[in-house]
């Protein structure tokens, strides 16, 4: 950390030491010229020197004038230095000489004069030289001891001298006096080194404590403004991904979410501006895909873009590994900021992002590249381009929205990357802004590869000619040829739809795919549609009002680039357009897994739950840090993710105890700290504090997949479950053998509530078909007795329960009865009741017969009626006494607890009944995860009891 | 005819379009910092160098490889009949001795061959333009390298910096020499000669007036320059700086192409920021 004194400090030291130069400089003027000159004249003037007999003039001049003109000029001099350098800037260096010129050529003079003083001289100069160099006062005061201990012995010694010793005390006099001198010299700058080492303490002091107080107002900003952001862009994720919204609505929300993103973009740009500005910026490394990186900021460009005359290329290298080692979060800011800029500055033309590799011995160097047919930058500005706050041209670009750090933010994290950043521009024809960064590579295989690349033939018609200008033409031609030599497919793209024809008429059974631009497509709508059955005929158009296309025809929104392109060829279906892409970031679910959420804050738990519902693991959410304590007492998990900042006991102090509790479980626990204090030095702090790792509020699906992955037992990942829109509609996409058992259930949509994995699906069949006699004879007698509460819960549960097998219209049927009997309105109820239970008894009956016809139904143990023989009496007290627990085992949710006081009940009876039966429905619901349902039935036994 | 191309080191510091219109082929030099390598000037700029310098940082240039020069010589070869190779000078790089290892292991010393510039920077650039220049006028390769051999000694590559700070950086002058001219505020003239460093002459004081100083001189005699084509290469300089540059050799002489080019990566690294030079082809 560096700091300065303030200006006004600096310059009072400043003025300060300039009046004591002078001080020094007057003193040792009237010292010199007075005294060492009358001395002089005193010593020589009165012996005979061999020079004659000299007139007392003569005298005055030789020992007197001369040596005395010579230091006064010497004085003089450094006067003249000191005012020169006070009052020009550019000579303030001669400072430094105003007092050492003088005092050399004083002491050379002296010296030459009277060489006693030769060594009075020396040592001093040594004295003076340690303090100046070394600013030590000690070493100060041992050398100026030293030296005058030499000067007393040197004196003494001359006194004891045969020959000069008349000459004893007038040097005595002059060495006294230059050790008043020199003692005065090396006293003053001794006191005011202790001075300024004074004056630096405390401003260090001030420093860190400025820095502290930034450094606090950056984690409570950070958290205060992320928290709430995290709510708008995270609900508005989840509104996104529900299947039935309207493409209206669709719209709503993506501005809202999109427009959130852009203020928690500038917020972070001013945050991490402040980061980088004190040093706290750091680099976080871990593997990552450019595709996804590469997805995201084209998402963002086309966004941007909005209904601009603007033409987005991409050209990328497939050759790029597909394993790449960095700050993918980072990497990504720079591409955005970059895109944004272009395209906030061109106001029609293209934007062109180039992305490509150099390999080297650590992996990689990838090379990025904007470049626009924008308005450009003038030559002074390019200088000024890159320092924080300064949008350049600022009169003309009045317009244009901006903090203006986004380009110093780009500079720094390049820099702190090991890479470096340029500009090249033209004032009114674009710029081109580059960034080049070493990057180590984890998998080397190519990102984009085209499938089975031989037996593709591919035609395009691409209108270029009279639609763009020269420029961007030259562009989608440079692309073209890019992408035909890189994914090294035979293709060939057309400018005139007569050549298209021509070739398709002669040749259609050996073309696979058709590329056609929107307008092009249209112009000739007939004759293209009727190709569709002959070959894959895709459409590409932009985002903006796109036309409905047959359904044999495929679309690849604008920008296409060699990854869409490719994602035709192989038909994967990714990144066609902008919704799907969003769900690319899942890449396998969980079902089997286990997943505690921890946060105080009911939304985040909300948003958090609903992002993670793609991954169907079993997350269960406790909203403080104890609950979480004891949630994992009771039950094993495979993950957990903790807020940091709860009430009463934060994730910190939580993770803390959970590291000490005892049991390997626990160290090895995965913890992952859920923050939005995502600042430097947080993830250290993390990790010391026994966290695995962290997540950053606004939850980001992408990091939030590679953590789940990176953290998740490994065989507890399936794979993932691919989800397509299909007219609004969601369904899931699964290559495994499907079928519909008449329109009861449909394992297909079974098999996407546990992610494919067929076993879990049968698992799950087996208990629902198992449970089913029971159940219905529950809810009819429920609905015998008019207890609508528990009806209602019971149905409700039936509900979720009959869409996880895939009974989605039991499920709907038991949904509206749920509602009806949740608006009182019982008449419903008591009309379809009976087609709900008998449905039920149909799904269930289905389900054992598919089971049977998979060979995998496992009959029931058979309880022989009235054969269950009475078990011993327990007390009320003891009675209760398990309730009790069973009631504080459902509060935390411990299912396991629960069984265990079922088991102890069942080896008792009580008021004739054994206890098996009033706690089989406690067990059932604790096992279906229903713990308020199993706590009110025991409140009721408890009741009952009493 | 044989169809000859001509190909140079990056260091010949022509600009991209001067490249281009002549179809020159490049081979490009890597700057190696602590944390990567870096091709010059495609991923490093001059200014990139400097600045890293300026943290503190100690790039190590690094010449092109025999591997890089047979990959450009192949390329080449694949559409023209010769290679003309115009490298920097052989005693301050090892950029010639690794074209020639190239042309050896391709076996091809009859159809690639290579001139030693003996200078640097535009200077290496206005041998490249005048190869191209002969070799559009039909002349052979013999030709070219023949009268290229000759016409090298009449380039003139000289450039005033303003301490010898990155020189001393980069081992190529001492320390002794580098403090001298910092406490003393002397400004180096250097010159190529014989395919060396030479020191011409010593500027005192403001660096400003230096500069100015020297390009005043380098134009005294602008009767003998060639007007054809004339560099002003710098390194860090200002728009002002240059601005200033190009008046006063403008202002000299009737030249029908001022060419203001920012060194390469590598050269800049060694005479620092705030560097410029005149570097013409001149008369007897």
């Amino acid at each position: 950390m560096s700091y300065t004194l303030d200006d006004e400090s600096a310059l009072e030291l400043k003025i300060r030491n300039r009046r004591r130069v002078m001080f020094i400089q007057i003193c040792m003027f009237l010292l010199i010229v007075i005294v060492e000159g009358g001395i002089n004249y005193m010593l020589y003037a009165t012996r005979s020197q061999g020079y004659g007999p000299e007139t007392i003039r003569e005298k005055l001049i030789r020992y007197w004038g001369i040596t005395t003109a010579v230091n006064a000029g010497a004085i003089i001099l450094g006067i003249v230095f000191q005012k020169i350098a006070s009052s020009r800037p550019k000579f303030e260096f001669l400072e430094n000489y105003a007092l050492m010129f003088p005092i050399i050529v004083i002491c050379t003079n002296v010296a030459y004069s009277h060489y006693q003083f030769a060594g009075t001289f020396g040592v001093f100069v040594l004295a003076i030289t340690i303090t100046t160099i070394f600013e030590d006062v000690y070493l100060t005061f041992i050398s100026t001891i030293f030296c005058v201990g030499g000067l007393l012995s040197a004196v003494i010694a001359r006194a004891c001298d045969v020959v000069y010793k008349t000459d004893a005390i007038p040097e005595g006099i002059i060495s006294l006096c230059f050790i008043i001198i020199f003692g005065f010299v090396a006293g003053d700058i001794i006191k005011n080194t202790k001075k300024k080492k004074i004056m630096l303490e405390d401003a260090l002091d001030l420093a860190e404590h400025a820095s502290k107080a930034k450094s606090d107002f950056l984690a409570n900003m950070s958290h205060e403004i992320r928290t709430p952001m995290n709510s708008i862009v995270g609900m508005c994720e989840l509104i996104l991904r529900e299947p039935d919204i309207t493409p209206s609505i669709t719209d709503y929300c993506f501005n809202i979410q999109s427009s959130g993103r852009n203020l928690l973009a500038i917020i972070n740009d001013i945050l991490d501006f402040s980061k980088i500005e004190s040093g706290m910026m750091e680099i976080i490394e871990s593997e990552f895909n450019i595709g996804s990186v590469l997805n995201d900021v084209i998402n963002m460009a086309v966004t941007r873009k909005g209904n601009k005359k603007l033409e987005i290329i991409v050209l990328v290298d497939p050759e790029i590994p597909v394993g790449l080692i960095g700050d993918e979060m980072r990497i990504k800011q720079i591409m955005v900021n970059l895109m944004t800029n272009s395209i906030k500055y061109t106001p029609e033309g293209a934007v062109t992002l180039r992305i490509t590799q150099s390999r080297q011995s650590y992996g990689i160097n990838l090379n990025v590249s904007v470049e626009d047919t924008g308005i450009g930058i003038h030559k002074e500005d390019l200088e000024k381009l890159f320092t924080s706050f300064q949008q350049v041209d600022t009169k003309k670009n009045r317009a244009v929205e901006g903090t203006g750090l986004g380009l110093a933010i780009c500079k720094r994290l390049v820099t702190k990357m090991g890479g470096f950043i340029n500009v090249r521009s033209e004032y009114g024809k674009g710029s081109t802004f580059s960034f080049t960064l070493p990057i180590k590579v984890s998998n080397n295989d190519p990102f984009i590869v085209v499938k089975d690349s031989d037996n593709i033939r591919a035609v395009g018609y691409i209108g270029l000619k009279n639609r763009y200008t020269d420029n961007i033409t030259n562009m989608y031609k440079e692309l073209i040829g890019s992408i035909k030599k890189d994914l090294h497919i035979n293709t060939r793209f057309f400018m005139d739809f007569e050549d298209i024809r021509d070739v398709l008429d002669r040749d259609i059974d050996n073309i696979t795919h058709i590329f056609l631009g929107k307008d092009e497509y249209l112009e000739h709508k007939d004759y293209f549609n009727s190709l569709v059955d002959r070959a894959q005929v895709v459409i590409i158009q932009e985002l903006a009002n796109p036309i409905e296309l047959l359904p044999q025809m495929k679309c690849i929104y604008k920008p296409f680039y060699a990854l869409s392109l490719a994602s035709i060829f192989n038909n994967d279906n990714k990144a066609l357009n902008l919704s799907e892409r969003r769900g690319a970031n899942i890449t396998f679910s969980a079902p089997t897994a286990r997943v505690l959420l921890v946060d105080d804050n009911e939304i985040n738990l909300k948003v958090a739950v609903g992002l993670m519902r793609p991954y169907n693991m079993q997350v269960i959410t406790v909203n403080n840090a104890k609950s979480a304590i004891n949630m994992l007492r009771s039950k094993d998990f495979d993950l957990v993710l903790m807020d940091h900042m709860m009430p009463e006991m934060d994730g910190v102090e939580a993770t803390q105890f959970i590291r000490g509790m005892e049991g390997e479980y626990y160290r090895n626990l995965p913890i992952i700290a859920l923050t939005a204090n995502a600042l430097n030095g947080a993830r250290e702090m993390f990790l010391q504090n026994g966290f695995n790792d962290f997540l950053a509020k606004p939850i980001e699906i992408g990091s939030m997949d590679r953590i789940l992955r990176a953290w998740l037992p490994k065989e507890k990942l399936c794979k993932p479950v691919e989800l397509v829109r299909n007219n609004g509609k969601r369904k899931s996409d699964i290559n495994s053998s499907m079928f519909a058992v008449n329109n009861l259930f449909n394992v297909e949509t079974g098999l996407t509530y546990t992610g494919g994995d067929m076993n879990a699906y049968q698992d799950i069949l087996q208990m629902y078909v198992k449970k089913a006699p029971d159940k219905i004879k529950h809810i009819g007698d429920l609905f015998e007795a008019k207890d609508w509460k528990d009806y209602v819960i019971e149905v409700h549960a039936l509900k979720s329960s009959s869409l996880s097998i895939g009974a989605r219209e039991l499920s709907e049927f038991a949904k509206k009865l749920e509602l009806a009997g949740k608006g009182n309105d019982y008449d419903t109820i008591i009309k379809e009741n009976a087609d709900l239970l008998k449905l039920y008894g149909d799904v269930a009956d289905a389900g054992k017969a598919y089971l049977i016809e998979q060979e995998v139904w496992e009959e029931p143990e058979v309880k022989a009626e009235g054969s269950a023989e009475l078990k011993p009496e327990i007390l009320k007290e003891g009675l209760m006494e398990m309730v009790d627990k069973a009631i504080e085992a459902c509060a935390n949710y411990d299912v396991d607890e629960i069984e265990s006081v079922v088991n102890a009940a069942s080896e008792y009876s009580y008021d004739g009944r054994n206890l098996t039966e009033m706690f089989e429905k406690v067990k059932a619901a604790a096992d279906d995860f229903e713990y308020e349902q199993a706590k009110e039935l025991l409140e009721k036994i408890k009741n009952e009891v009493e | 005819m044989s169809k000859i191309t001509v190909t140079c080191d990056c260091t010949s510091d022509l600009s991209e379009e001067q490249m281009l219109e002549n179809n020159l082929g490049v081979v490009y030099c890597h700057i190696i910092t602590d944390s990567g390598r870096f091709c010059d000037p495609i991923e490093i700029s001059a200014r990139n160098v400097l600045a890293y310098m300026d943290a503190g940082g100690i790039p190590v240039t690094e010449s092109p490889i025999e591997e890089d020069f047979i990959t450009l010589f192949k390329d080449r070869l694949k559409e023209y009949d010769e290679v003309i190779h115009i490298s920097l000078s052989k005693d301050i790089s090892d950029s010639y001795d690794h074209a020639m290892l190239a042309a050896k292991h391709l076996g091809m010393e009859n159809r690639i061959h290579v001139v030693d510039s003996k200078t640097l920077s535009s200077a290496t650039g206005l041998i490249a333009l005048k190869a191209v220049e002969l070799v559009k006028e039909g002349k052979s390769s013999k030709e070219v390298v023949d009268y290229l051999n000759e016409f090298r000694n009449h380039v003139s590559c000289s450039f005033v910096m303003r301490n010898l700070r990155y020189l001393y950086k980069n081992n190529r002058v001492s320390a002794k020499a580098m403090k001298m001219c910092q406490k003393l505020s002397l400004h180096p003239v250097l010159e190529m000669r014989d395919g060396k460093f030479n020191l011409r002459s010593i500027m005192f004081g403001n660096y400003e007036k230096a500069q100015i100083k020297y390009l005043n001189r380098e134009m005294k005699n602008a009767e003998k320059i060639d007007k054809k084509a004339i560099f002003i290469t710098h390194a860090g300089c200002t728009v002002k700086e240059l601005e200033k540059a190009h008046d006063i050799v403008a202002s000299s002489g009737n030249f029908e192409n001022i060419f203001i080019t920012e060194a390469s990566a590598t050269v800049s690294c060694n005479c620092g920021p705030n560097t410029v030079g005149v570097l013409y082809v001149y008369h007897d």
